[in-house]
């Protein structure tokens, strides 16, 4: 799956692909803030990231359940 | 690809400034029972007398009195509940700033309701920026104001906070000990100070930004160094502590601490009774300011001496401002409940504030930890 993480601050944009695994390891050390306690809650990560102020999230090839858990 | 999304990629004016297509999103992220909660009118007028021209260009802008350009990526229509606009003309507003648009009454998402209990976004972002103003940081907070938009069938005069990004700043995470100065050491703790006073929890290191050395203001001359905080709708919920956040902390005496693994969730019991100031200057920002200020030979934020100083010499001389600037936000508040319990909560920080000045010397000498407690009262909607 592919999804890109607009600064919307900074003009700038974020690119993870991968698996969701790779994906929220790589997440954690950009967002650390937004996976601590959101662990395996992918979906629930990448909204905390989309509803702070700077940050747009946008899922370009979502893996379907049960790889996205609801939050 | 419409005419708009091709106007869009190529970084062409709309027609129009605005359309109310644009705040699908916001529409979407409505709590429709902020309206009950919060009267936004007060809000209209709440930003500083200094923003005055911004406010007014801004809103000649959205009335299509001069053009805006949206740069919000177009993958992020309809999902994310924010916009940017560029500005594109020279009419009344600076060419190349930036503003974002976001929800005033936003959805809070069920799986946050232990932190976020009340649909007060808006009023809680104009109340900090109010609130820095009479404590007499406001240069310290984002420049916001509150407008009314035409977002489409029953949302036709819709408030929205609007941001006036700042190009100069850069995540304080990228701070570096040769660009700390001691005044972003002081500017660090009365911010500190300030999410506590607000039961802000949401102070991580994309929250809080450094303007540095080399950024020249519109008329060319040079800023110094400072900090800038941003994205306070979280704060005012008092409806979780910042008890246990970190995994360590440092009493004034005992040195380095471990919080053990059941007191570092906003969710135990403890964390529903009282609250404490500590967390808040080791919030994830916080830190990065440390790491910068231990670099470059300054204490740390946390550091006691540090911030039970910067109290001392600061809140006296503000704490009147504070509190008579937070009792007319409070009239915005359509509910008397909502009202009593920030009333509550507000006054229990205030009392702590007080007393560390009246008895600084006291803390810097016998304090631990639990006497940076105050008592948190919860109402849970």
């Amino acid at each position: 799956m592919r999804v890109i993480i607009h600064d919307l601050y900074k003009n700038t944009q974020l690119v993870y692909e991968g698996d969701p695994v790779t994906m929220e390891r790589k997440l954690y050390e950009d967002f650390p803030w937004a996976v601590a306690g959101n662990e395996g809650n992918l979906e629930f990560i990448l909204y905390t990231i989309d509803h702070t102020q700077n940050f747009g999230v946008e899922v370009v090839d979502p893996l379907p359940h049960p790889f996205l858990k609801g939050p | 690809m419409s005419l708009q999304d091709f106007q869009r990629r190529m970084g062409m004016p709309l027609a129009k400034s605005t359309s109310p297509d644009d705040f699908s999103a916001i529409r979407k992220e409505t709590d429709t029972a902020g309206a009950d909660v919060v009267d936004h009118t007060a809000d209209l007028k709440a930003h500083p007398p200094s923003m005055g021209l911004k406010v007014e260009a801004y809103r000649k802008a959205i009335a299509h009195g001069s053009p805006l350009m949206r740069t919000t990526p177009v993958g992020l229509d309809g999902k994310t509940a924010k916009i940017v606009y560029k500005i594109h003309s020279a009419n009344d507003l600076p060419v190349g700033k930036s503003v974002l648009v976001k929800p005033y009454h936003e959805k809070l998402h069920p799986k946050t309701k232990y932190w976020q209990n009340h649909p007060i976004n808006g009023w809680a972002e104009m109340t900090n920026q109010s609130l820095y103003h009479a404590a007499g940081m406001g240069d310290s907070h984002q420049e916001v104001h509150v407008s009314e938009h035409d977002m489409g069938p029953g949302f036709d005069k819709h408030p929205a906070v609007i941001v006036h990004m700042d190009p100069r700043a850069d995540y304080v995470e990228h701070l570096h000990p040769m660009d700390f100065e001691p005044k972003m050491g002081v500017e660090a703790a009365k911010i500190g100070v300030m999410d506590f006073l607000s039961n802000n929890l949401d102070r991580h290191r994309h929250n809080l930004m450094v303007r540095t050395d080399g950024a020249t203001d519109s008329s060319g001359m040079p800023y110094s160094s400072s900090l800038l905080a941003i994205d306070h709708g979280r704060s005012f919920q008092y409806h979780a502590s910042h008890k246990g956040v970190p995994s360590h902390v440092d009493d004034f005496f005992l040195g380095p601490m471990t919080i053990p693994e059941d007191m570092r969730t906003t969710k135990n019991a403890e964390g529903k009774t009282t609250d404490n100031l500590l967390p808040y200057l080791q919030s994830d920002a916080m830190q990065s300011v440390s790491e910068a200020a231990q670099g470059s030979g300054a204490p740390a934020v946390h550091d006691a001496s540090h911030f039970l100083r910067v109290i001392e010499q600061w809140w006296p001389d503000v704490r009147d401002r504070v509190i008579s600037t937070f009792g007319d936000r409070l009239n915005s508040i359509k509910e008397p409940r909502m009202k009593q319990h920030l009333l509550e909560n507000f006054q229990a920080r205030v009392e702590k504030l007080d007393d560390i000045a009246a008895r600084a010397e006291w803390y810097k000498s016998s304090a631990r930890i639990h006497d940076l407690d105050v008592p948190l009262k919860v109402w849970d909607r």
